[in-house]
């Protein structure tokens, strides 16, 4: 890399840290975590394109980067479609796959934990989530059911050869060759991305990302209706299956950090907003084990980035207590004088400019927005400006040029 | 405690065993059916929909609570006369989110708050065709279609059901009511729906409105029950 790049990648970085370490910087930042569907759009390629042919969708965010003249390089928010298609996924719908290639992907939550079953996933996770859960959530590894518990299969792991040996577990073995491979040439194109970024001077948002422990039960386990209930039902269960993906995560995210040289690590926030429950149920339910995984990885020395989607206000207090400059809050909807008064000197305010506001408003309307956002927040440091949930694949191009537009103006003001 | 007393308490604590059992009590002890309804259940969970409203309680309360009332109603309706039932029903709302969209959260709230309010439900789910909402329609002889859908793209197929109810002569036997992320009052008028809801709160409202508005559909406007929020 030639040393004039190395310095302005370095100068960003710096300047990126800072605002998410809530330390001055020399201006306002602007940046987009995240893209689904917004560059594949400017570019003229389809959803369904942009899942698949990983070169040509990292070239359309390179674009969007470059044309708006962001501070940081988004990461992709999308899977490849090709590790739903070669598994069968049933618990996701994907354009080209079992959706028209204009619509988005889509996550099919519903109960793939019975309530009756929390005892036997709690005795035997390992064994439940491969023989029950994946054959349930997908058709590719439904033979997993058909086998007998690995122990019971001896000790010998000789008698594998016997134990796989049918058409059916053939075929699922190959599949999860072809999907390890699918996998390396995704993580290769990522790795090029932001290789390619970093060469024109952009860090990336974030490497990591995770969902927090209680929704990682609530989506992928019991559904909404099912852990809404269990609170009542079943609440030790609840919070023992909670519990249950705590170490594990925090070691996944030590890991995948180091494995992508980035310290910054994005957490997606569904179910704890206002509404979904009262503060006593997120007290108890939700945030022990989101606070044990991120003052974990703080004390690693790592970034958490906490994305709160909904309306977060009524749980700031809750991150106020957070260690002071370490742990961003990426905002979706959030009342800012309350957070400002709350958060305003202890975390970076990232986000915030509502993905409605930038798919229908007019750029006027987004420029004003965005001026009110720097008003309250800029004078304390630590503000990135940023759609609610990055830039949402919807977004009038001309009012993401005026969300630039108006943080570059303050800049000269 | 009166018998009366006793079920309403078990419904608003969300203890179906109980309710139930407080339910059988208050038929063997001669309470009238349909006073049972209106005062045991009705009445309170009507004060359950504005507290969830006002945010004094939230969604799993919401949600145990309605399963609580629901299991009473299981009990008690198959003793009311049919003139009576018709009188207490709050209506039949056929709701689903449309085909192409697996976004379910708002739905489930909406149909949540529904059910807690006293309405008869019939939740299809998400990824529903327009014609599997019209047959559900007709099948489940609704009052309501409620439509939602968190995703711009699939507008057209809104439209769709309320072709296919007129193509089949029956518009004018199903109210429409629409909502979901962008969905808005004007999209509503676009496709021909008679209602537009912002949340779960304004969906009870705009559909008791509807229901009491004198009028059958098709409506000229939709009415709109909540402002759309940026």
């Amino acid at each position: 890399m030639p040393a004039e790049v190395k310095t302005v990648l370095q100068g960003r970085l710096e300047r990126f840290n800072n605002a998410l370490q809530l330390k001055s910087t020399d201006r306002v930042l602007v940046g987009p975590c995240s893209d689904h569907f917004f560059s594949a759009k400017l570019a003229g390629i389809s959803n369904k394109d942009a899942m698949l042919e990983h070169d040509k969708r990292y070239k359309a965010m390179k674009d969007v980067v470059l044309r708006f003249d962001f501070d940081i390089a988004l990461q992709s928010g999308v899977y490849p479609a090709q590790w739903y298609s070669i598994l069968g996924a049933r618990h996701y719908k994907w354009p080209g796959g079992n959706l028209p290639e204009d619509k988005t992907f889509q996550f099919v939550e519903k109960e793939y934990l019975l309530a009756d079953e929390y005892d036997q996933f709690l005795a035997n996770p390992n064994d439940f989530t491969m023989r029950v859960l994946w054959p349930r959530m997908t058709e590719g590894l439904a033979p997993l059911e058909q086998l007998p518990p690995f122990y019971s299969i001896g000790p010998d792991p000789i008698f594998l050869g016997p134990a796989f040996a049918t058409p059916e577990n053939l075929a699922m073995l190959e599949k999860l060759k072809l999907l390890a491979e699918a996998s390396v040439d995704s993580m290769q194109a990522e790795g090029d991305y932001i290789a390619e970024m970093e060469e024109l001077g952009y860090p990336v948002s974030y490497g990591a990302n995770f969902t927090p422990p209680f929704d990682l039960v609530a989506d992928f386990l019991r559904g909404l209706r099912g852990t809404m209930v269990d609170m009542y039902r079943a609440p030790d269960k609840l919070l023992a299956a909670v519990d249950l993906y705590v170490e594990p995560q925090i070691e996944a995210a030590i890991a995948w950090a180091e494995a992508v040289n980035n310290p910054r690590i994005f957490f997606w926030l569904h179910k704890g907003a206002a509404g979904f429950m009262s503060d006593e149920h997120y007290q108890k339910f939700y945030w022990p084990s989101l606070r044990q995984v991120v003052l974990a990885l703080v004390e690693g020395g790592l970034t958490p980035i906490l994305h709160v989607q909904g309306d977060y206000t009524p749980r700031l207090p809750y991150l106020a207590e957070l260690p002071r400059g370490k742990v961003p809050i990426h905002y979706d909807r959030i009342d800012r004088q309350d957070a400002m008064e709350i958060m305003g000197d202890r975390q970076c305010f990232w986000g915030g400019v509502s993905s409605a506001l930038l798919s229908t408003g007019a750029p006027d309307q987004v420029e004003d927005d965005v001026k009110e956002l720097i008003d309250i927040f800029a004078p304390h440091g630590g503000l990135i400006v940023d759609g609610s949930v990055g830039i949402p694949d919807e977004a009038r191009p001309e009012n993401v040029e005026a969300m630039v537009d108006a943080v570059h103006q303050s800049i000269g003001a | 405690m009166s018998e009366i007393d006793r079920l309403r308490d078990a419904i608003v604590e969300g203890d179906e065993d109980q309710a139930a059992i407080a339910a059988n009590a208050a038929l063997e002890a001669g309470i009238d059916p349909a006073t049972l309804i209106k005062e045991a259940i009705n009445e309170p969970m009507d004060k359950v929909g504005k507290a969830f409203q006002d945010g004094d309680i939230f969604l799993p309360e919401l949600i145990i609570i309605g399963d609580a009332a629901r299991v009473a109603s299981d009990v008690i309706v198959p003793h009311i006369s049919l003139e009576d039932l018709d009188a207490s029903a709050g209506g039949k709302v056929v709701i689903g989110t449309i085909q192409g969209d697996m976004h379910d959260i708002g739905k489930n709230i909406v149909s949540a708050y529904l059910t807690a309010v006293g309405f008869k439900i019939k939740d299809l789910g998400t990824d529903v065709s327009p014609k599997e909402f019209v047959r559900a329609a007709i099948d489940e002889k609704a009052d309501v279609v409620a439509i939602s859908t968190l995703l711009s793209t699939t507008q057209p197929l809104f439209a769709n059901i309320v072709k296919t109810l007129e193509d089949a002569g029956q518009r004018d036997n199903f109210f429409i009511v629409v909502g979901g992320g962008p969905v808005t009052p004007e999209w509503a008028a676009d496709i021909g729906a008679d209602g537009y809801g912002r949340d779960a709160g304004d969906a009870a409202d705009l559909t008791k409105q509807l229901l009491s508005a004198g009028q059958k559909p098709p409506f000229d406007q939709p009415l709109v029950v909540g402002a759309l929020k940026q």
